[in-house]
């Protein structure tokens, strides 16, 4: 016979965390932020090796502020062919892509003068299926399609997953943004 | 004082992160270490669960382990290599000039984890900078498959009208 599990000692249960930046407790919790605001320009980022992006393997527009950086693989991790993983197959939002960024970017040191990034989290195939809850709840693309869609690649491996690679994003992460990043991967954009 | 009394002892709102470092890093971290200014101490964090916020980062609990004070110091002492420090969080890139250095690095940082003592406790936090909750979860309460409902966290309203 299944038994009622017996309800842990719960101790503190507040709000959760408050967002970052905030010196004191909101009355609202901290899903009903606003968006944060503009913290600089794509340019600042990627102040190298500009290139106009001239197409898109979408067959969409890239706006003009998409740039192009560097070159498949330059950086090491996967090549230009590979598939990269990224959790969940529903559209994410600007307002969250933008907040992961902000996180990987203020954690990622910088090592040999290569940042860490403001940039999202993807990793290899076989990772997801190593380290996803659910492997199947994601959606993949190719390096190559992620970068010629301006969104530049970082190998960025950690101690427990050294297939680790951060998705590179202009500053402020717009909802135009999110929308191409969510077609890289197949996603419907927002409304569709 | 036990890591236990001493988490218990204050609210999470009240903790401050002085280091943590992450080992495994999904768009938030999943593993590492953390020492905390306040309360005073040191542990190991491993990802329980996590729940999507549709406008930011994750929910995520994690088991404790407690560490000796130290712990953490000893640890950036064997990776001055891989850059400097971002705090109070950190995700070393695990990038060595050799793989010999890498694999001799990793054994001395096992070794320190395995100074490691398992506690019950899990902890509610985005970022391991803020926590929003504490538990001390019993012997034969592990084996969990829906740990926010299990603890009573509840959902964001925009999770609720999804």
């Amino acid at each position: 016979m299944l038994q009622e599990p017996t309800p842990p000692l719960l101790v503190f249960l507040g709000a959760p965390p408050p967002p970052r930046g905030s010196s004191s407790p909101p009355p609202s919790p901290f899903w009903g932020a606003a968006s944060p605001p503009p913290i600089g320009s794509f340019e600042k980022v990627f102040k190298t090796d500009h290139h106009p992006q001239k197409g898109t393997p979408l067959g969409g527009v890239i706006p003009s502020h998409f740039i192009r950086v560097g070159v498949h693989g330059s950086n090491g991790g996967v090549g230009p062919n590979d598939p990269l993983v990224r959790r969940g197959t529903s559209r994410e939002s600007a307002q969250r892509l933008a907040k992961q960024a902000e996180a990987a970017e203020e954690a990622g040191n910088a090592q040999n003068g290569v940042p860490y990034g403001h940039g999202v989290s993807v990793t290899t195939p076989g990772s997801n299926a190593r380290l996803a809850k659910d492997p199947a709840d994601a959606v993949s693309a190719t390096r190559r399609a992620l970068e010629d869609a301006g969104f530049p690649v970082r190998h960025t491996p950690t101690r427990s997953a050294p297939n680790h690679h951060t998705v590179q994003r202009p500053k402020p992460v717009t909802e135009e943004i999110a929308d191409l990043f969510n077609r890289v991967f197949g996603r419907k954009p927002k409304g569709g | 004082m036990a890591i236990e009394d001493l988490l218990l002892s204050c609210p999470p709102g009240h903790w401050k992160t002085e280091q943590a470092v992450v080992f495994d890093w999904n768009d938030g971290p999943r593993q590492g270490i953390a020492a905390l200014a306040f309360p005073e101490c040191e542990f190991v964090f491993e990802l329980v669960e996590e729940r999507i916020n549709p406008n930011g980062l994750d929910d995520r609990l994690f088991r404790l382990r407690e560490l000796p004070v130290g712990s953490v110091r000893s640890v950036l002492g064997l990776i001055p290599q891989l850059g400097e420090l971002s705090k109070p969080v950190w995700i070393p890139v695990w990038r060595f000039a050799s793989e010999p250095e890498k694999q001799a690095t990793d054994r001395a940082v096992d070794s320190v984890l395995a100074e490691a003592r398992g506690t019950g406790l899990v902890v509610l936090s985005q970022d391991l900078e803020r926590f929003g909750g504490a538990w001390a979860v019993g012997e034969g309460q592990w084996k969990q498959t829906d740990w926010f409902g299990f603890l009573g966290i509840p959902r964001s309203p925009e999770d609720r009208s999804r």
